[in-house]
């Protein structure tokens, strides 16, 4: 046995295992990703496979945010108060920001022309996000983790990774996952992409957001993508309502009137326009939400009248 | 740049060991200059404005060292002596200790209603400067003592100073010991022993790291996190210390194989720092077997100039205490610290005061042996407890947990915590039952190549993320 020989069965045997190792990394990862990912890339392919209903000689509109909008607004609800008058899609995306906005807008204006108008909700978060930030997701997730008790949350993918059987498995789980959220998307164009049966224990209290003082802040951060999405809005012709998402009772998340960044794009912009009530976030209670900002089946299908509504008297026929 | 990240395991460490083995390898001032020069990048790699630092002490060391032999009066030598010990703790005193010491001033300060008397510093923790200030002291002492020559050039003190494999987190190393290493010729070794011995090294202990102390921690961090400690029981008290007990073990005992592994790919013999401590019958077993390099400097350097045990019994005791309590201080700038090594002192002087009736009297020499190991082991994760929190009440809570003070907490198991239990049996069976790396002896054949090669995948696979080691912090 020499040195040499050592070192190329050394390296040998490290590259075989290594390939492989990133074979079945790379099928675990896309196997457990998790149910976010997997609903925004079904969203997205769906939204460029034309398969959302679009029926023709209705209005067409789209609603642009992030998880609190893509869980919070009810296509079909939104089309059956306005009487049939509109054909709607929700494009919003969890954890995405307002750069992926655009690109939503266009992917939905190449598949089905530019919508007649378009339900915006621009919260600091996604303002703050740009195209992707897993961080925040990180922190957010730590946070139920201390919330909820004590979980088991490994990372890595080593010791998980291992076992072609268990990757198949997870093909399979991963497979009934994108068919399932694909449908319930096609179907209602909403989903609700936490466990929704878990739902905030009876005696949550949250303490006290204020979303306020670092919204102006963010705007700064946000201003050019924002403009970029108004610009194109405007250049296609499509009106804009923009919404501010429920907050939850005793959250404190109230605001009475609008921020510097929607005063300025209300006075540059001819065709954006903001609810009758001005900018008073609704407070939703307890019981229509799932967690701390997103709403439950429940507080979409209130959230949607509300919106609907408000689409009716801003936009008459 | 940490042994478990992607640059130095796939360019750091190649192209070093590529030019030492192919160019610098033929003249020792050419081996000994790279290997300076790279352990000086390796540091710098981590920060370049400490560079000085550690380059400014190895002269004054360097300068001195000769003047500390060659003195011919105690007065002179001493005198020397005090320079070099003045510009090594000195350091430790500025980058470590400054701020906790003007922090407790302007407490007690504050009490008297007085402002500020001491400002506080941003200054940033030199990476391994406990270890490196700890050998630095020790080749002076040993020059004061007579034990060595000062070293004739530059390069020899500064490659002992700075050797990357043991830069950050030790073993602590002797010039007395590692001189001569470096001045021999690494091509007479038996190469393919040292290679297979430097895989196996660093490979196990890649593994203790990657492959067990980042999985416990993770789990560790979030139960030891600030909302979540104070709701633990007995039962769940226990899991989780037993969980950093292991996670601490594997994390810094693995970072000493991987030094101990790279020194052998230098053709370098580093000492041994752990041997199955959770295996010590006694406290005293426990200090020999864990940190070993650290506790035979406190003995040789701080116990026996004490006075040792060479006094009065309660001489001994205080000797023990004071070793123990600054030992404790040097692993970090907290009380917690300090109260850990007091805690070990309070063990280690206990056992001296023991009568002669021993266990094994009692119970039999295997059942003796048993206890004895599980004893020692519990006191030891006691002491993690102090040793893991952040602050006196932290410690305080956990410990009363630990003692049942929080109720039985049996809750833990059924909150998702499965997996956690099972890696800590993991963990347990193979800190108390399997043999240590330096039992181990893989023969030089194309079958341990393939399973240590496998093995270094696998963890390289799991390197999601370089998670620093527990005890570059100190």
């Amino acid at each position: 046995m020499s040195v040499r020989h050592l070192l190329s069965g050394f390296s040998a045997s490290f590259l075989v295992i290594l390939l492989c190792g990133l074979w079945v990394s790379d099928e675990f990862e896309s196997a457990t990703a998790p149910l976010i990912k997997v609903q925004t890339d079904a969203k997205r392919r769906a939204v460029r496979a034309r398969q959302f209903e679009a029926v023709p000689g209705r209005e067409r509109v789209v609603f642009l945010g992030d998880s609190r909008l893509a869980s919070g607004l009810i296509p079909r609800e939104f089309d059956r108060a306005l009487r049939g008058r509109t054909t709607t899609v929700n494009l919003a995306l969890p954890r995405h920001g307002v750069a992926r906005f655009l690109y939503q807008l266009k992917d939905y204006a190449r598949a089905y022309g530019a919508p007649d108008y378009i339900v915006l909700a621009l919260s600091v978060e996604a303002g703050t996000r740009g195209e992707r930030i897993d961080g925040a997701g990180m922190i957010e997730m730590m946070d139920y983790i201390i919330q909820d008790g004590f979980a088991w949350r490994p990372s890595g993918f080593g010791l998980r990774g291992v076992g072609i059987p268990e990757v198949r498995r997870l093909r399979r789980l991963r497979a009934e996952r994108e068919r399932a959220i694909a449908e319930m998307i096609a179907a209602q164009g909403v989903f609700w992409w936490v466990n929704k049966e878990r739902g905030l224990p009876a005696d949550f209290t949250a303490p006290p957001a204020g979303a306020s003082p670092s919204e102006d802040a963010a705007w700064s951060a946000v201003q050019s993508s924002t403009f970029r999405l108004l610009d194109y809005a405007a250049a296609i012709g499509s009106q804009v309502l923009l919404v501010s998402t429920p907050a939850r009772e005793g959250s404190g998340l109230t605001s009475g009137e609008a921020p510097a960044s929607v005063r300025e794009i209300l006075q540059r912009y001819a065709n954006v326009r903001q609810p009758l009530g001005g900018w008073q976030r609704p407070i939703y209670a307890n019981a229509e939400f799932f967690d701390r900002g997103h709403l439950n089946e429940r507080g979409a299908q209130h959230y949607t009248g509300d919106v609907a509504r408000e689409f009716q008297t801003i936009f008459p026929r | 740049m940490l042994f478990n990240s992607l640059p130095f395991l796939f360019a750091f460490l190649p192209l070093t060991l590529l030019v030492y083995w192919r160019v610098a390898v033929r003249r020792e001032s050419w081996r000994l200059w790279w290997l300076t020069l790279a352990s000086y990048a390796f540091y710098a790699a981590w920060n370049v404005r400490f560079l000085p630092l550690i380059v400014g002490s190895t002269l004054v060391d360097y300068l001195v060292g000769p003047r500390i032999y060659n003195a011919r009066s105690l007065r002179t030598r001493r005198a020397w002596l005090s320079m070099s010990i003045v510009s090594n703790l000195g350091a430790l005193a500025v980058f470590k200790y400054y701020n906790f010491a003007a922090g407790q001033l302007n407490i007690a300060g504050h009490w008297l209603a007085l402002p500020d008397l001491l400002p506080v510093l941003n200054v940033t923790l030199p990476i391994g400067i406990s270890f490196t200030a700890f050998e630095s002291l020790s080749y002076t002492i040993d020059l004061y003592r007579g034990r060595i020559e000062p070293a004739k050039r530059f390069v020899s003190i500064a490659a002992f100073v700075a050797v990357f494999p043991r830069m950050i987190a030790g073993p602590i190393i002797r010039f007395a010991n590692f001189a001569p290493q470096l001045a021999r010729d690494p091509r007479r070794r038996d190469r393919l022993a040292d290679l297979v011995a430097g895989m196996q090294f660093f490979v196990l202990g890649l593994a203790k790291k990657v492959l067990i102390a980042d999985l416990l921690g993770e789990s560790v961090d979030v139960f030891l996190a600030s909302k979540q400690y104070p709701h633990l029981g007995l039962v769940g008290a226990w899991l989780v210390m037993l969980g950093y007990s292991y996670q601490l073990y594997f994390d810094f005992s693995g970072y000493s194989d991987m030094a101990v592994g790279l020194g052998r790919w230098l053709g370098l013999d580093l000492p041994q720092n752990f041997r199955s401590p959770y295996k010590a019958v006694s406290c005293a077993d426990f200090w020999r077997r864990w940190h070993m390099t650290l506790s035979a400097w406190l003995r040789d350097y701080l116990y026996v100039p004490l006075g040792g045990s060479r006094g009065s019994r309660l001489a001994t005791y205080r000797n023990i205490m004071v070793t123990m309590a600054l030992g404790g201080l040097w692993h970090g700038a907290n009380w917690v610290f300090v109260l850990w090594g007091v805690f070990h002192g309070v063990l280690l002087a206990g056992e001296r005061a023991m009568t002669s009736v021993t266990m094994s009297r009692v119970v039999g020499l295997r059942s003796a042996n048993a206890a004895a190991r599980m004893v020692t082991f519990a006191l030891v994760v006691v002491g993690w407890a102090i040793f893991r929190s952040e602050n006196v009440a932290m410690a305080g809570s956990l410990i009363a947990a630990m003692f049942g003070l929080g109720g039985w907490g049996l809750s833990f198991l059924s909150t998702g915590t499965t997996p956690f239990v099972v890696l800590v049996g993991g963990a347990a069976l193979v800190a108390h039952a399997a043999p240590d790396t330096w039992d181990i002896s893989l023969p030089p054949a194309l079958r341990t190549a393939f399973a240590l090669g496998a093995l270094a995948a696998l963890c390289v696979l799991c390197l999601s993320k370089a998670s620093p080691f527990l005890y570059f912090q100190f």
